[in-house]
């Protein structure tokens, strides 16, 4: 589990995707403007929280499309 | 058995228990005074000389193998240990430098290399952090 909720942060480092087996990620509360890229390949993703960001457009097609085949949960926001 | 096939057999024994023995004193011995008995009992003792031989060189070669492969392992293994040693001070070491720039308690990012090598959960929340650095990505 890496929580990160509360922050500053814009982006992440690539390398957090080497976290194989991070099942659960917190970014909410942060200032991502999009879906971090980064976190694309961590396939054991169950939880991941990113409300209450900068996002200026609504969850994308892609986001949903994303969730649906990792079998995340639904997104607070 | 013709006679001269024999006579080159009986020789040829001799010969090598001769060297198997390392014996230089039997230089002398006239064939047409052993028996056959003595042929064969001579032929045996050389056979079982050979074979003993063949499983001490046997024994030698597989303990000389195996002490190479001990060694080779354990000098890879030193080398190993050395590398990931380095490595792991190399990385913990940024992490460490950027938890303290960034003024994280130990308790939320343990300073000591067993207690971040055995990190399962890491709660960052509330520290005002503008950036992650890389070697986040070497935790496991």
């Amino acid at each position: 589990m890496f929580n990160l909720a509360h922050n500053k942060l814009d982006k992440l480092p690539i390398e957090i995707s080497r976290l194989k087996e991070l099942h659960t990620l917190d970014l909410s509360y942060n200032r991502f403007r999009r879906k971090p890229k980064e976190i694309e390949n961590l396939k054991n993703i169950r939880t991941l929280s990113l409300n209450d960001n900068n996002f200026k457009q609504q969850i994308s097609v892609e986001m949903e499309a994303f969730n649906y085949f990792t079998g995340m949960l639904p997104l607070t926001k | 058995m013709s006679k001269t096939l024999l006579n080159d057999i009986i020789c040829y024994t001799i010969f090598i228990y001769k060297e198997v023995k390392g014996l230089t004193n039997m230089a002398n011995i006239d064939l047409k005074e052993l028996s056959v008995k003595e042929l064969n009992s001579l032929a045996r003792e050389t056979a079982k000389e050979l074979m003993h031989r063949k499983n001490q060189d046997k024994k030698l070669r597989k303990e000389i193998a195996q002490e190479s492969h001990n060694n080779f392992k354990s000098n890879s293994s030193d080398i190993v240990k050395m590398t990931d040693t380095h490595e792991n001070e190399e990385w913990m070491n940024k992490l460490w430098k950027w938890a303290n720039d960034n003024e994280i308690h130990e308790a939320y990012l343990p300073r000591k290399e067993s207690q971040l090598l055995n990190l399962t959960t890491l709660d960052l929340q509330h520290q005002k952090l503008t950036n992650i650095p890389a070697e986040i990505g070497c935790l496991i």
